[in-house]
């Protein structure tokens, strides 16, 4: 066990003869043990049932059961107008609420036409990779604790708080944040808030290389996460596993740089990549991820343009609130867009965007009135849950605790 | 008064007391457990009842006790209710051999001889391990009467670990028993009299590493905590206890670990003896309570910053390593007090 | 694996690498505020339970019963019924908001064209009765105590609606 990795990158045989070798294991013929990791689990991420066959320790067969949170949120959108949905997105991966919202006022602003301003564009950069940080340091806290330690969950709540107070700063709360609207981002920033940001991005790697620093190069650690858990990129390619998994598996897909979105085009980032497809990749992949993260918030921070933040579409977008105060034009729009809703065309779009947990797809079909005819997310956790018996088959029970953390489920994102 | 009645009297009196002594050394174990918890993660622990929270352990007992108690329907009831008891009481009979102080010499209370142990055992330590081993049963009977799969794993996991590490842990006092000659615990603290480079410690350096973790996995602490493993089997063999039968085992656990830091500090740091040759004007229980406390805390700092090993993993180092290891311990002792006598 | 990989596995290094960090988290100071003792001050924007504004010219509300938060509201959890003053002025005879269904989105305070709404940064609205959830004009109108006094400001002196 060295302290750094070789830096001779495995072959994709390679990694299909590791992960050959777990699968060995299958062929024991024993007694089968039918074990059910129920909706009340201290470690699946929320209700998630998982029916486990087991022989011995290892996992022979997985059947999981999602939908125990299913609250018809896709449904309750073709209720809603356009403007009303975007608090009913926040719910979906609740602990990254703002790239929720930001990915369903992508697809709505590609199906009306909207072009965001250059100021609403990099402000919703800074919050998106704000919730990419907070969302990889509330993974690493839960994945941690399920390998054993609850100091490392505290500890990593406790830096997340100082993220959730600057989204708190933003937008009025710290998770549901509801703060993208069509056309640009509901408030400006307010005062104090960039220093504050700047102190918070200069902080948080530091702390990250105390994990590091603790985690990383931990025998146990290396143990239990080496070698395990292995998906290559063909398996991820026939599950749709996208986001962290499929950059630890050597394909260096990002959205962010392939169908930039947003400000992301306009400031320099590198891909988190790494090749060995295991649980420790995963690991190393999220935490170079929030190092990233800080660096694009801090051009972003940088290069901030002036200008509106919100789009002046009389048609589309909500008006200011202080000119609603005084300006009978902006009066008529509020009583526009909230008594009608924003004038959509008739057609249907499709827009994926770079979660913290993966690949968000919207998909809006509009008949041409307020409300949307049908609003479909193809969240990432909804495809990595459907994957997870084709990791965990052949591993064994404490191995399938560390897998499922490191694909990073959310029920709420998976079950809508 | 004879002889025979005072040391009658003052063996109910120490009967008494220990056990006493150690249940509230327990109580408030649990509670330094939860407030060092807090510490480490950067917060503070409980604080509500009493000054800094140090009434929380009669708190939560009060709590327990007044749970409902719900036993499974199909368990096998006798030796359900029966499993806790069995889990802590062989860790009790383990302090009637251990020397809180001095023992044998000149009468030193009111003219008759005050011994500090319950028993001069002549085969202490030996006990001490045939105790451990019955220790095992509480888990093992725990996790099968619950009928439970969950439980069934977990108690299986603990009962193979627990076997396996007691190898390791036996044949690393051996060498501690061939250095002081005899496997009475008094005998074996009264060799290693003098000042701290005296204790074993240091010249069985390998053994006392091995013994440590050894019993790290003898008390199921992390990070050999599969068994109770709370992520992957809920609770393990403690699944279907509630209440104040959960209370129970959570007091084993303690037991045992005050009871095996107390062994460890008999073996190898000097037991009741103080550091320093001047210090021994501070009586010998204080010494042996300060041991115990900072080896209490040595467990709870490991316990709090390390992750759990894998169960496969776990007995490969049961096996592959700590059992070579205090093997090759032992040859190197004997071959040394052969060379050197 | 070389000479100095043994000894740094049986010395523990990377353990007690990860204990010293531990070990440092223990003597620096907790981050932990004592919930009842201590409290923390929400940033302004905070989006606490809502409150109607009152003009202090007239005493009366602010609210013109123009049924745009009722309408936005994601959950609908508002109903309004509206009147017709003496002098011709519109008000809400009823305005109820049922803070069981409320999300504390914000968007009936972004929306009001008179500011009369706004949410406030009181959040212990935990309660034994569950009628204590339904908000009647009067409540609402008591709620202002916990509003900032910029809030209570004319429009005409208001910028962006939240400092």
């Amino acid at each position: 066990m060295s302290g750094e990795q070789a830096t001779k990158r495995p072959t994709l045989e390679e990694l299909k003869e590791r992960k050959a070798q777990t699968r060995r294991r299958l062929e024991r013929t024993g007694e089968i043990l039918t074990l059910s990791m129920g909706p009340q689990h201290p470690s699946t991420h929320g209700v998630y049932r998982a029916e486990l066959d087991l022989d011995g320790e290892v996992i022979v067969a997985a059947r999981p059961e999602i939908g125990n949170l299913h609250r018809g949120l896709e449904k309750l959108c073709e209720h809603r107008t356009y403007h009303q949905i975007i608090p009913l997105t926040d719910r979906l991966d609740y602990i990254s609420g703002f790239a929720m919202n930001h990915a369903f006022c992508e697809a709505a602003e590609k199906l009306m036409g909207v072009e965001v301003p250059p100021r609403g564009r990099y402000i919703r950069t800074i919050a998106h990779e704000l919730s990419r940080i907070a969302n990889h340091i509330l993974w690493l806290g839960v994945h941690v604790m399920d390998l054993g330690t609850q100091t490392f969950f505290c500890i990593c709540f406790r830096d997340r708080e100082y993220v959730l107070d600057l989204f708190e700063m933003l937008c009025g709360a710290r998770l549901t944040h509801s703060f993208a609207r069509i056309g640009g981002v509901a408030k400006d920033l307010p005062d104090g808030f960039e220093h504050r940001c700047r102190k918070v991005i200069d902080f948080i790697p530091k702390r990250v290389a105390e994990y590091e620093r603790i985690i990383k190069h931990n025998r146990i650690y290396y143990k239990r996460t080496k070698g395990v858990g292995i998906f290559t990129a063909e398996d991820c390619y026939a599950w749709r596993v996208t986001g962290p998994p499929l950059r630890a598996a050597g394909v260096a897909r990002d959205l962010r740089k392939d169908e930039p979105y947003a400000a992301y085009d306009e400031v320099e980032f590198e891909v988190a990549v790494e090749y060995n497809a295991d649980v420790y990749d995963r690991f190393l992949v999220r935490m170079k991820e929030i190092r990233e993260s800080c660096k694009i918030i801090r051009q972003c921070l940088d290069n901030l343009p002036d200008g509106p933040f919100l789009a002046p579409d009389a048609g589309h977008a909500l008006p200011l609130k202080k000119n609603v105060l005084r300006d009978p034009a902006a009066m008529i729009q509020d009583f526009y867009q909230v008594f009608y809703g924003p004038q959509v065309p008739k057609g249907e779009v499709y827009r994926a965007i770079e979660v913290p947990k993966g690949e968000l797809g919207v998909y809006i079909r509009s008949e041409g009135g307020p409300k949307p005819a049908r609003v479909h997310f193809a969240t990432p956790s909804f495809y990595h849950a459907q994957a997870v018996p084709a990791l965990v088959e052949g591993e064994m029970l404490a191995d399938m605790v560390a897998i499922f953390a490191s694909v990073d489920i959310v029920l709420g994102d998976c079950d809508r | 008064m004879s002889d025979a009645i005072a040391q009658l009297i003052f063996l109910i009196i120490k009967a008494v007391l220990i056990p006493l002594v150690i249940v509230l050394i327990v109580a408030f174990a649990i509670y330094f457990e939860r407030k060092f918890a807090g510490f480490f993660q950067s917060r503070v622990g409980p604080t509500y009842l009493g000054p800094w929270g140090c009434l929380q352990s009669f708190g939560d007992i009060l709590k327990l006790l007044s749970k409902e108690d719900v036993t499974p329907d199909q368990a096998d009831k006798p030796v359900f209710r029966l499993a806790p008891y069995i889990a802590f009481l062989p860790a009790f009979l383990v302090m009637a051999v251990l020397p809180f102080g001095p023992v044998g010499g000149e009468p030193n209370l009111f003219g008759y001889r005050f011994d500090y142990v319950i028993a001069n055992f002549d085969a202490g330590l030996m006990l001490f391990l045939a105790l451990g081993a019955l220790g095992v049963y509480g888990v093992l009977l725990a996790g099968w009467s619950s009928h439970n799969n969950y439980s069934l794993l977990g108690g299986l996991r603990a009962g193979a670990q627990m076997i396996s590490y007691e190898l390791a842990m036996g044949f690393s006092v051996v060498g501690v028993m061939l250095l002081a000659g005899s496997m009475n615990l008094v005998d074996i603290v009264n060799a290693q009299a003098g000042n701290f480079w005296n204790w074993y410690f240091i010249p069985q350096i390998v053994g006392g590493l091995v013994f440590f973790v050894a019993s790290i996995a003898e008390l199921n602490r992390t990070p050999f905590d599969l068994p109770e493993g709370e992520q992957e089997l809920v609770a393990g063999y403690l699944t279907e206890y509630s209440g104040m039968r959960w209370g129970m085992f959570l007091f084993a656990e303690y037991v045992n670990m005050v009871v095996i830091s107390a062994i460890t500090a008999t073996l190898y740091l000097g037991g009741w003896r103080a550091p320093l040759e001047v210090l021994s004007f501070i009586p010998g229980p204080i010494w042996l309570f300060l041991k115990i406390c900072v080896l209490i805390f040595l467990y709870m700092w490991i316990r709090w910053t390390i992750f759990r090993y894998r169960y496969n993993q776990l007995m490969a180092i049961g096996w592959k390593v700590l059992v070579p290891l205090s093997l090759a311990n032992l040859a190197v002792t004997a071959v040394v007090i052969s060379l050197v006598s | 694996m070389g000479l100095v990989e043994i000894i740094k596995k049986g010395a523990f290094v990377d353990i007690l690498r990860g204990m010293s960090v531990t070990g440092t988290y223990f003597v620096v100071d907790k981050v932990t505020v004592e919930y009842p003792k201590e409290k923390l001050q929400p940033y302004p924007r905070f989006r606490g339970v809502q409150a109607l504004l009152t003009d202090p010219e007239t005493g009366d509300v602010k609210c013109v019963a123009c049924m745009l938060c009722a309408t936005i509201c994601p959950s609908q959890c508002i109903r309004i019924v509206g009147e017709q003053t003496a002098d011709g002025r519109s008000r809400p005879a009823r305005f109820d908001l049922d803070l069981s269904r409320c999300v504390f989105c914000g968007f009936c305070e972004e929306v009001c064209p008179k500011a009369a709404i706004v949410m406030t940064r009181h959040y212990e609205l935990a309660t034994y009765d569950k009628s204590d959830f339904q908000l009647s004009l009067e409540k609402l109108v008591a709620n202002q105590i916990y509003a900032h006094k910029e809030l209570v400001a004319l429009p005409a002196d208001r910028e962006e609606g939240r400092p």
